[in-house]
C-alpha cells in the first residue's frame, strides 16, 4: 500500500535492521489483517462490549505480538522492549481507535514486568498462555475512590496459612472481559494491601480470575459502557474472600509500590507509542485531504490557518516520537542491557514527558482534523471520531492522568522537597 | 530483412503480424507448432511458414527447441512472440540458445540505425520504459533480437498475402508429461470492444453488476470489472487492467472504479474515458475526458433512462 | 529433497514515488522488500520441506544493499542462503541475472528443484526462471498454481487458456504463481535468530560472465495522455440532470 507519509530519517533514533524488518513485518500483519476489520471491530464492540475479537487476538498471539520482550522460555519473542514500542506504534496505525493497540501493548508492558518481579514458576504458568493470545494480563491499581493515588488503595489481601485472602474493589480495569472470553483466561498485576498503611504496606499479585477455563471463587464482575475505543472492555471486579495461593506474590510483601510504579514506567512507552501510531494516521488522513480538498477554487491547504495549524502539530508529533523511543531505548539500556550507570528511576522523566505529550497531541490531532474535514467528519461513516475517542481515554487518565505525569517531572526535575 | 513471428493464439498472431509490419521488413515469416490448420491461415499473413511437425503436447522446453529449430531454418533478424503465459517462457529460452536478448512486455517497437528500440511496461505497467534490444546490429545468421509483445496494443492485422509453407520436422525429445488440461473459467472478450463498462469498488454487492451490465448492453457494450473485484472478491474471472486486461476501446466508462495507478494504465490507451464516483478526489477523474460525481446507484439508472428516450 | 530458491530484492512498486516534472521514478532510497512471488517460493519450498524433509537453500543477486533479503530469507527458515552482491549489478538485465544465478546453482551444486518467482515485482520480465532452466539445461514449468513432490514433481500450472497440470521428472525448474500461496510472515523470534546466521558470498569474479546488458534501458517515465476533464456534479438528487450534459457530449464524441 502507498505510504502518504514517509517515516522521518532520523540519526539521533535509530533502527537496527532487525528493528526495521520487524517494523516491515508487523505492518503487513497489520495491513492484511487489521487494517479491514478495526472499524467493525468497533461498532460490533459497541453494541455489546462482549463482541471481543478473540480470532483476532489469537492471530496476533500466534504472529508474537505480545510479550515481545519476554524471554522465549515463557514463550515469549525475546526481543527488546523497543521491538514492543514499535509493534504497538504500527498496530495503532493499523487500528487508531487504539483497541487492539491497547490489547497489545497491556500484554506487553504487564507481562514484562510480571518477569522482571514475579517467580519463575508462575512465569512458567501465566506468560505462554498471554504470548499465545489465550490470556490475558494488565494491571489492576485503580479503585472506585480513585486511580491516581496508589499508596491511598484499600483492597487486602490477608496471609492464612499457605493462600492470600482478597477484599476490596478495583475500578476502570481493562481486560474484565477477556479474562472470561479468552480460552484459557488470566488476570493482572494486582496491587493489594498487606500491612500498614501508606505506599509500604502495599504488594503486588498475579491474581488470576480465571485460569484453565475454571473461574475461580469470590471475583465478581461489572462491565462498563465505553465511549470508544471499542473492542477491549473495561470493567471492575469485587473481591469477595477470594483466595489465591501465596506463590501467586510478585516479588517480595512490601514491594508492590515499587514494583508497580517501574511497571507504569514501562507501560506508560507503549501508550505512549499506540497515540503515536494513531496520530500517524490522522496526519495522514488531513493530507489526503489536503492534497484533494478543494475550497473556493484552492486547496484547503493553501489557507495558512489551516497549514500553520498542521505544521505545529506534526511538529508536536516528531517531538512525541522521539520522546516515545528515546524513553524506550532507555528502558533496554536498563532492563536489557543492565547499563550499570543507570537506575529504574532514570526512566521517570523521559517517560512521563513521553505520556504526557503523546496522547494529548493525538487527540489535539484529532480534533483538528475533524476540523479541516467538515461536517463529514462528524458523520459516523467518516471514521475519524474512533481515532479521537478512543486515544481520548489516555488524556483523562488511563496508565496515570496528565497531571500526575507533571508532577513527576516537576518532581524530578526541581526536587521533591520543593513542590510540596 | 526478416521479421519471424509466433504465437499459439491467433488472434494475437495477427497482432504480432502488425507489429513486425510497422518495422517495414522486406518479409515476415511465421513460425507454427503443431497446429496444421493454424499454419494454413497464417498463410494469409506472411510471405513465409515455417510449419513445425509435431505431436508434442505444449511445454516451455520442448516448444522452446522446436522454435529454435524454425529460427534455424530460416534467418530473421527479429523475432516476435506473443507475451502470453504460454510464449514469454519459450522466447526466453530461445533467447539462451540464440545468444541474442529479449524483451518482454513489449508495448511499441521500432527499428532505427541504432538497432530495434521497445517500449515496454516497466514497475509493473505503472511506467514505460524505452529500451534498447541488443549492443550489436544484426551480424550472425539465425540469430534474430527477440522481443514479447504484450496482447492488445496493436490491431489485428486483415489477410493480404499468400505465403508458401514450409514442412520442418525437428527431433524433440520429450521431458514433461501433461497429465491433465483443466479449462478455466473464460471471462469476456474485451478485445473488439468499442465500449466497455468497468465496475469497481463503489459497487456494493455482486448483484448490482446486473445494473453495470444493463448499461453495457445499452451501449453495445461489454462489462468489466477491476482487480480487487475478480482478484479479491471473485465476482468474475478476469479484470481490466495492466495486471489483468490492457484494453483500448472507444470508450471506456468507469463506475465506481476509483483509478488505481495499475489500472490506469491498463485503460490509459482509450479513446473516451468517462468515470462515475461519488467521491470527487478519486484519482479517475484526473485520467478522465468526462466525469460525473454522484452516487453510482443514481447516476446510472438516470444514464439509462436519458439513452433509453 | 535439496531445494534452491532463487529470490530477488525488489523494489517496492507502490511505494516508489516519480518526478513531477520529469515523470521518472525516483529510485535513490527507495523502500525494498522481497518480491512478491520470490516469496511464494521460497513459501512452497519450506512448505515441501516440511512434508518431505530436506534442505531449502537461496540465490539472490543485486547492488550490495539488496544484502538485506538474507535476514527475511533467514527469518523465514531458509536452511542455507547464498548472494552475490557488486555494485555493477545496477543494471543487470534478465540475461546477466539468469547467467549468474545459474552459474552460482552449478557451484552450489546438488539439487532436485529449482524454484522461482514466475517474475520480479519491479523488473516484471517473466523471463528469469526459464533462462535459468535454459542455463542449467532442466526442463521448466511455468506460473505454477500448486506442487506435489514424491520422487516425481507434480506441478499444475496458470498457462492462461487453461490449468496444465504436468508432472517433470527431477531435477526440474518451476516458476510460481502469486496464487500458490500465502506466505508466512516472520516472528520477531525468527527474525532474531536469522540475524545470526551465517550465509555465503559469492563475488563476480568467482565466475566469467559479462556483466555488460543487452538490453539498455534509455529512459522510463510515467507517461501522461491529456484528457478533456470534464467534470459535472451530480452528487445531490436535484442535480441529477447533470448527467444528462455528459450523455450529450458522448454523443457529439460519437462514440455511443
Amino acid at each position: 500500500m502507498e505510504r502518504v507519509l514517509e517515516y522521518p530519517k532520523d540519526p539521533i533514533v535509530t533502527f537496527s535492521k532487525e528493528e526495521e524488518l520487524w517494523r516491515n513485518m508487523v505492518r503487513e500483519f497489520c495491513q492484511k489483517y487489521i487494517e479491514p476489520k478495526w472499524i467493525e471491530v468497533d461498532i460490533e464492540a459497541e453494541k455489546d462490549p462482549m463482541n471481543i475479537p478473540v480470532d483476532l487476538i489469537k492471530k496476533m498471539g500466534q504472529q508474537g505480538l505480545f510479550c515481545i520482550p519476554c524471554s522465549e522460555e515463557y514463550g515469549g519473542q525475546g526481543g527488546t522492549y523497543t521491538m514492543a514500542t514499535i509493534a504497538t506504534e504500527e498496530i495503532a496505525y493499523a487500528d487508531p481507535s487504539v483497541a487492539l493497540a491497547v490489547y497489545a501493548l497491556l500484554n506487553n508492558g504487564w507481562p514484562y514486568a510480571l518477569e522482571l518481579f514475579g517467580s519463575d514458576e508462575i512465569c512458567q504458568e501465566i506468560l505462554p498462555e498471554v504470548a499465545k493470545g489465550d490470556a490475558f494480563f494488565g494491571i489492576a491499581s485503580t479503585e472506585p475512590q480513585g486511580g491516581s493515588d496508589v499508596a491511598g488503595i484499600r483492597t487486602t489481601a490477608t496471609k492464612k496459612g499457605d493462600v492470600y485472602v482478597f477484599n476490596g474493589e478495583k475500578a476502570y480495569i481493562s481486560g474484565v472481559g477477556e479474562v472470561q472470553k479468552l480460552a484459557w483466561g488470566g488476570g493482572w498485576f494486582l496491587i493489594a494491601r498487606t500491612g500498614e498503611a501508606g505506599h509500604k504496606g502495599l504488594s503486588a499479585f498475579a491474581l488470576l480470575a480465571r485460569k484453565n477455563g475454571e473461574l475461580n471463587d469470590g471475583w465478581n464482575p461489572t462491565l462498563y459502557e465505553d465511549i470508544g475505543r471499542h473492542g477491549l472492555t473495561t470493567g471492575g471486579f469485587i473481591l469477595d474472600n477470594f483466595e489465591l495461593e501465596s506463590k501467586y506474590l510478585i516479588g517480595e510483601e512490601g514491594k508492590g509500590f515499587y514494583h508497580v510504579m517501574e511497571g507504569f514506567n514501562l507501560a506508560r512507552i507503549v501508550v505512549a507509542a499506540a497515540t503515536v501510531g494513531a496520530a500517524r494516521w490522522l496526519l495522514e488522513k488531513a493530507v489526503e485531504w489536503f492534497r484533494n480538498r478543494k475550497l473556493f477554487g484552492r486547496n484547503i491547504s493553501s489557507f495558512q490557518g489551516v497549514s500553520f495549524k498542521f505544521a505545529e502539530l506534526y511538529a508536536r508529533w516528531e517531538a512525541a516520537r522521539y520522546f516515545v523511543y528515546r524513553a524506550s531505548r532507555l528502558a533496554d539500556k536498563i532492563y536489557m542491557e543492565k547499563d550499570p550507570s543507570l537506575s529504574p528511576k532514570d526512566l521517570n522523566v523521559p517517560v512521563a514527558l513521553a505520556k504526557n505529550y503523546g496522547p494529548e497531541t493525538c487527540v489535539d490531532l484529532a480534533e483538528e482534523v475533524m476540523k479541516w474535514y467538515g461536517a463529514y467528519a462528524y458523520t459516523k461513516e467518516a471514521p475519524i471520531f474512533r481515532a479521537w475517542l478512543g486515544p481520548f481515554s489516555y488524556v483523562i487518565g488511563a496508565e496515570g492522568a496528565q497531571n500526575i505525569m507533571k508532577v513527576i517531572i516537576a518532581r524530578d526535575i526541581i526536587g521533591k522537597e520543593f513542590i510540596r | 530483412m526478416e521479421v519471424m513471428i509466433y504465437s499459439e493464439d491467433f488472434r494475437i498472431f495477427r497482432e504480432l503480424v502488425s507489429a513486425a509490419e510497422s518495422l517495414k521488413p522486406d518479409r515476415i515469416s511465421a513460425a507454427v507448432i503443431g497446429e496444421r490448420s493454424f499454419a494454413e491461415e497464417a498463410r494469409g499473413f506472411c510471405d513465409r511458414v515455417l510449419f513445425v511437425e509435431s505431436e508434442l503436447d505444449y511445454s516451455p522446453s520442448e516448444y522452446a527447441e522446436m522454435l529454435y529449430q524454425a529460427v534455424n531454418s530460416s534467418d530473421p533478424q527479429v523475432l516476435l512472440v506473443g507475451g502470453t503465459a504460454k510464449g514469454t517462457p519459450v522466447a526466453a529460452m530461445v533467447s539462451v540458445m540464440v545468444g541474442e536478448p529479449c524483451a518482454t512486455e513489449v508495448t511499441d517497437l521500432k527499428l532505427t540505425e541504432e538497432g530495434l528500440i521497445v517500449k515496454r511496461a516497466s514497475f509493473g505497467g505503472v511506467a514505460i520504459s524505452d529500451v534498447k534490444v541488443g549492443k550489436r546490429l544484426f551480424d550472425r545468421i539465425a540469430s534474430p533480437k527477440i522481443a514479447c509483445i504484450k496482447p492488445g496494443f496493436f490491431t489485428p492485422a486483415e489477410k493480404t498475402k499468400n505465403g508458401e509453407i514450409e514442412k520442418i520436422k525437428p527431433e524433440v525429445k520429450k521431458r514433461v508429461e501433461i497429465l491433465e488440461i483443466r479449462e478455466k473459467e473464460v471471462g469476456e472478450g474485451f478485445e473488439d470492444a468499442d465500449i466497455i463498462v468497468v465496475a469497481g469498488r463503489g459497487v456494493k454487492k455482486k448483484e448490482d453488476l446486473s445494473l453495470i451490465e444493463e448499461l453495457a448492453k445499452l451501449l453495445g457494450g461489454v462489462a468489466g470489472v477491476t482487480r480487487p473485484l475478480s482478484a479479491d472478491l471473485h465476482w468474475a474471472p478476469n479484470w481490466i487492467g495492466m495486471s489483468g486486461i490492457p484494453v483500448k476501446p472507444k470508450l471506456y466508462i468507469g463506475v465506481g472504479v476509483s483509478g488505481q495507478i495499475q489500472h490506469i494504465a491498463g485503460i490509459r490507451n482509450s479513446k473516451i474515458i468517462m468515470a462515475i464516483n461519488i467521491d470527487p478526489q478519486a484519482p479517475i477523474f484526473e485520467h478522465a475526458d468526462y466525469g460525473i460525481i454522484g452516487d453510482l446507484y443514481k447516476v446510472v439508472p438516470k444514464m439509462i433512462e436519458i439513452l433509453k428516450s | 529433497m535439496d531445494i534452491i530458491v532463487c529470490v530477488k530484492q525488489s523494489y517496492d512498486v507502490q511505494q516508489i514515488k516519480f518526478d513531477p516534472k520529469t515523470g521518472e521514478p525516483m529510485l535513490a532510497g527507495a523502500p525494498r522488500k522481497m518480491s512478491d512471488m520470490d516469496r511464494r517460493a521460497l513459501e512452497e519450498a519450506l512448505r515441501i520441506r516440511e512434508k518431505v524433509g530436506g534442505v531449502v537453500k537461496t540465490v539472490s543477486i543485486g547492488t550490495p544493499d539488496s544484502r538485506d533479503v538474507v535476514k527475511e530469507i533467514y527469518a523465514m527458515g531458509a536452511d542455507e542462503a547464498y548472494i552475490l552482491t557488486d555494485l555493477k549489478l545496477e543494471k543487470a538485465d534478465p540475461d546477466v541475472t539468469a547467467r549468474l544465478l545459474s552459474e552460482m546453482i552449478k557451484k552450489i551444486g546438488n539439487y532436485d528443484l529449482i524454484l522461482s518467482g514466475a517474475a520480479s515485482t519491479d523488473g516484471y520480465s517473466w523471463q528469469v526462471p526459464a533462462k535459468v532452466a535454459a542455463h542449467l539445461n532442466l526442463p521448466f514449468l511455468p506460473n505454477a498454481i500448486s506442487i506435489n513432490v514424491n520422487d516425481a514433481v507434480m506441478v499444475d500450472c496458470d498457462l492462461g487458456d487453461a490449468i496444465y497440470d504436468y508432472k517433470a521428472p527431477l531435477p526440474c525448474m518451476v516458476s510460481v504463481s502469486l496464487e500458490i500461496n500465502e506466505p508466512r510472515i516472520p516472528t520477531l523470534s525468527a527474525i532474531l535468530k536469522a540475524s545470526r546466521k551465517p550465509f555465503t558470498e559469492f563475488h563476480i569474479k568467482d565466475f566469467e560472465v559479462d556483466l555488460s546488458p543487452e538490453l539498455e534501458v534509455i529512459s522510463t517515465a510515467m507517461p501522461k495522455v491529456a484528457r478533456k476533464n470534464f467534470i459535472v456534479d451530480a452528487s445531490d438528487a436535484s442535480k441529477l440532470d447533470e448527467v444528462r450534459k455528459i450523455v450529450d457530449e458522448l454523443r457529439k464524441e460519437n462514440v455511443i
